[in-house]
């Protein structure tokens, strides 16, 4: 699948609309705008703290929204639990325990599909010739595995639903820079697979680099939005972040 | 301070309402290892208290037995008498049926509160010794003092001379093994070995295999509900011994209907017994068979005879306060003063309204309290007839 | 008496060390498995045991009345039934209102239940043991009457592996097992996974469930005797197998189980009298007649005295418990340490 010209015009897979949420009493999202459409790849940086992380588990239902609307292909899901979000195929990667270490990767993946259980054995295949590292190490435990490879299987895993749009949280933190790069690599053949990602990232260079457009949140609210390139060239945002990445 | 006066004045009410009763606590242990053995002894002393109760009560009074389960478990008698002393707040106490549970209550609860404890069974002999200065433990069972070498006699008398000895690690098997262990010994018999085994385990199968090489006699002492009954099965079933002695805690039907009767032909124990030629004992027999109880089961007559006699020591002592009770138990139980029997309850009490002083002969033995509160007893061998037990009286 | 020589320590130690060890075996995985994927350590498992063992007495005894009589292990199967039964009701009733609370708070239900049930057991049945099977087994000779087993060790160790080899191909061949295993792994994943978290709780429920109703029913046919307290004797011993494996991991309660219950059964073997033997055969071998009277008088003597006296068996499940707490809390298996 290729790019489809005139993004502007593109369809909505996922939208947050004026979301104000957080946990317990604290709002820690002070009335967030951002959207993903298809065949995208969306970047949200922005410091600790400025509630990256949290607008993620916003659209999965893992927090209590006060004011605002999750839309889902033009539906609102807002306030939807968390397993009726996943069944409407929104695949989420954690940031850390994100593959389930004692099973096999083969496994891992038979777990990520079971909401769509048809056919899993051909998807199966299918993420191996996406991330040929990990059909030699099927039988293994996931546990086993290097940082880098846990990562491509929680991907993958994701993946299995054939989701609407996929959600990770941070999937280069820690890695070497080797993996790293392997990581959005991936990210760019998933998008060309035409699954949308929505993507949480410290590393903003690099991200940006694969972003077709990116949002910097600060403290619970937007601050900057464009394209992966003009966010890469603002004064501000390098000035915030991309001089300081580890 | 206005609700406190309240509060104590609601509870004055309550204890004026709760005056018109004598009670008396009775944890016993109705479940556990052993409630084959409790049960006939429960109905036993509320037989004896429907007699009290039939011939004008305690101080004019009801007298009341408040039940509780000790379980034949230290702490389970602590929880269950702590409970009978604050909150019931009965006069005294009889039962608790096991020794360990006695033993516990009484250390714990009953001799700090200066509650008087007048035991039904617990033979253990460290019973004896119990009290620290103080005169609150009392019981109407013989101290196996006796019993451990009444039964190393049976067991000498019976050509046995070496035996492997095997007990439950508890107050009551414990005390009694030593007892016999030294008494056999000492009579010229060889202990082969002298264990102890944990109690409720699901095999003893290793226990009995070591044991098992060095005689083909056991000594056996554990409660038949918890562990001795697996014990004797797993000897059989290997053939480490055929020939078994013990005592009353394995005295039940249970033990025959679950190992088999085919099976126990080399089995004698021994226990607590009445002597069925006395007067009391007659008398007692007469009363228990009109209410259905069975009278020569262990231990019976001496909850009879422990709940007959605190209703009279509280009668002696004209009062059910707590500090009244050992005084009163000691000036019933003789040896002297006019001979009173099981039932003869309005007879005690005409007696001692004139002034006069009381022996109660009770139907499980004479009931003279000795300084350490133990009373002499009698024993029986029981072996297995026709699928249940036959005793005969050990002189 | 028999002559300490030969197969005594096979007969009389290893094969009721393995036979216990089964029985805790199988009690440990339901154990270990609701602390796995509930997060709780379940105290009421014991329970759960004995009212399999009860059930399956009763449906013998109800049999029985209506003129058949029905072996423990056809008897067990309606048994197995309501006690799974039982165990998603308690579930459904007492735990699932407290899923999202403090793990001390179901654990204290757990509790409760287990106090519960076993005050309801002697309300049914009455406070008294019941004899399971009466009378005493025999055990059968085999080659040459040196070994000797019971049918119902035979039974006991067979039926354990039938049951552990359909478990672990249960656990790793199945979509639902595999779920157990990922939910063991990490709740929280799996909930953002989509898999569903109830209907694996309820597969626990009943494949611990099972597991439980077979170690009561074996429990029940090795002591041949059912009492109130039989299933919370279990209780020390299986949680110690299961730490002993690791929490969470199955394979770990199995190996724990048979761990815990060999070694209560060969702590009580005269290791002594055996090292003295070996000396006298030695002596023997070297024609030092001095050294052979010696060993063969120390021998005797030592024979009739357990390496550690069989009082002590509960405490080698705590003790082999506590040692494995300090020393390597994950357990051999590698599992959760909490």
């Amino acid at each position: 699948m290729g790019d489809r010209p005139g993004m502007a015009e593109a369809t909505k897979v996922l939208e947050l609309s004026d979301i104000h949420a957080g946990y317990g009493d604290t709002d820690i999202l002070h009335g967030i705008n951002m959207h993903v459409c298809e065949n995208e790849v969306v970047v949200v940086i922005g410091p600790n703290g400025a509630g990256k992380s949290t607008a993620v588990k916003a659209i999965l239902g893992l927090l209590n929204i006060r004011k605002g609307d999750v839309l889902l292909n033009q539906q609102v899901i807002t306030g939807t639990p968390p397993e009726k979000v996943i069944n409407q195929r929104v695949s989420y990667v954690p940031q850390t325990h994100n593959v389930f270490v004692s099973l096999t990767v083969q496994e891992n993946l038979e777990m990520g599909a079971w909401t769509v259980p048809e056919g899993m054995s051909d998807r199966i295949e299918r993420m191996y010739e996406m991330f040929p590292d990990l059909a030699a190490k099927r039988r293994q435990a996931a546990g086993s595995l290097s940082g880098g490879q846990r990562q491509m299987v929680a991907m993958a895993k994701a993946l299995m639903v054939d989701p609407e749009v996929l959600l990770l949280d941070e999937p280069t933190a820690g890695l070497s820079p080797l993996y790293r790069s392997a990581i959005f690599a991936a990210v760019q053949s998933i998008k060309d697979n035409g699954v949308p990602v929505l993507m949480v990232e410290q590393n903003a260079k690099q991200a940006l680099g694969v972003a077709d457009r990116g949002y910097v949140l600060v403290d619970g609210g937007n601050r900057h939005t464009g394209t992966g390139h003009e966010l890469r060239e603002d004064p501000e945002v390098a000035r915030m972040f991309l001089g300081a990445r580890d | 301070m206005k609700k406190t006066l309240l509060m104590s004045a609601a509870a004055l009410a309550f204890a004026s309402v709760a005056s018109a009763q004598v009670k008396v606590g009775n944890p016993m242990a109705v479940t556990g290892p052993i409630p084959d053995l409790v049960a006939p002894m429960v109905d036993a002393v509320n037989l004896a208290v429907a007699h009290v109760n039939e011939q004008g009560g305690v101080l004019g009074q009801e007298y009341v037995m408040v039940a509780a389960d000790s379980g034949c478990d230290p702490a389970a008698a602590v929880d269950a008498v702590t409970k009978l002393v604050n909150v019931d707040q009965v006069s005294a106490l009889i039962g608790p049926v096991c020794s360990g549970a006695t033993i516990a209550q009484a250390t714990s609860v009953a001799i700090p509160a200066g509650v008087v404890t007048l035991s039904v069974s617990a033979s253990s002999p460290a019973i004896s010794t119990l009290e620290e200065g103080t005169d609150l433990v009392f019981r109407t069972a013989a101290s196996d003092a006796y019993q451990g070498v009444a039964l190393a006699e049976l067991a000498m008398a019976s050509g046995i001379s070496d035996i492997a000895v095997s007990y439950a690690q508890d107050d009551y098997n414990a005390a009694l093994a030593a007892v016999f262990a030294e008494a056999f010994a000492g009579m010229g018999g060889t202990v082969t070995a002298n264990e102890a085994h944990e109690p409720d385990k699901a095999s003893y199968r290793s226990e009995v295999a070591t044991m098992g090489s060095t005689s083909d006699n056991l000594a056996l002492f554990a409660y038949y509900g918890s562990g001795g009954i697996t014990l004797m099965r797993n000897a059989l079933e290997t053939g480490a011994f055929s020939t078994f002695i013990g005592a009353d805690g394995m005295l039940a039907q249970e033990t025959i209907d679950q190992i088999g009767a085919e099976n126990m032909g080399n089995a004698t124990f021994t226990t607590s017994a009445s002597d069925p030629t006395r007067n009391a004992f007659v008398a007692w027999s007469a009363l228990a068979d009109a209410a259905g109880v069975p009278a020569s089961d262990p231990f019976v007559a001496n909850s009879y005879d422990a709940a007959f006699m605190m209703a009279l020591a509280i009668e002696a002592a004209g009062s059910a306060d707590r500090d009244a009770i050992a005084a009163g138990l000691r000036a019933i139980s003789g040896p002297d003063g006019e001979t009173i029997l099981p039932g003869e309850f309005a007879k005690a009490k005409e007696i001692l309204a004139a002034g006069g002083s009381i022996n109660y002969d009770g139907g499980s033995g004479p009931q003279d309290f000795d300084a350490n509160g133990d009373v002499a007893g009698f024993f029986s061998s029981n072996v297995v007839v026709d699928g249940s037990w036959s005793a005969t009286l050990l002189k | 008496m028999w002559d300490a020589f030969g197969f005594e320590f096979i007969n009389f130690y290893l094969i009721p060390g393995l036979v216990l060890g089964c029985i805790y075996a199988l009690g440990a995985i339901g154990i270990t498995l609701t602390f796995g994927i509930l997060r709780f350590a379940n105290f009421a498992h014991g329970e759960v045991m004995m009212s399999s063992a009860y059930l399956t007495y009763t449906f013998m005894a109800l049999a029985a009345s209506f003129g058949l009589s029905l072996v423990p292990l056809v008897a067990a199967i309606p048994a197995a039934v309501l006690t799974i039964a039982i165990a998603l009701l308690i579930d459904h009733f007492f735990y699932r209102p407290f899923r999202k609370s403090e793990t001390i708070i179901i654990v204290m239900a757990s509790f409760g239940m287990m106090l519960m049930v076993r005050a309801l057991v002697p309300v049914i049945w009455g406070p008294n043991q019941i004899t399971f099977v009466r009378g005493i087994t025999p055990m059968k000779p085999y080659l040459d009457g040196m070994l000797l087993v019971q049918d119902k060790q035979w039974l006991i160790v067979i039926g354990t592996v039938v049951v552990m080899t359909l478990f672990s191909l249960l656990m790793n061949f199945t979509r639902i097992g595999k779920a157990m295993r990922a939910v063991s792994d990490s709740p929280d994943l799996a909930r953002v996974t989509g898999i569903n978290v109830e209907t694996v709780i309820r597969a626990t429920w009943i494949i611990g469930g099972f597991c439980a109703a077979v170690a009561g029913v074996f429990l029940a046919m090795n002591t041949q005797q059912l009492s109130v307290t039989m299933g919370f004797r279990m209780l020390l011993p299986m949680f110690a197998a299961a730490i002993l494996g690791g929490i969470g991991r199955p394979v770990g309660a199995i190996v724990g189980g048979m761990v815990i219950g060999l070694a209560e059964e060969l702590i009580a073997y005269p290791w002594q009298a055996a090292v003295m033997q070996l000396v006298w055969w030695f002596s023997e071998v070297i024609n030092a007649s001095g050294m052979t009277d010696w060993a063969k008088a120390v021998h005797k003597q030592m024979r009739g005295t357990p390496l550690l006296s069989p009082g002590y068996k509960a405490g080698v499940a705590f003790g082999i418990m506590v040692i494995m707490l300090i020393v390597r809390p994950a357990g051999l298996f590698k599992g959760r340490v909490f």
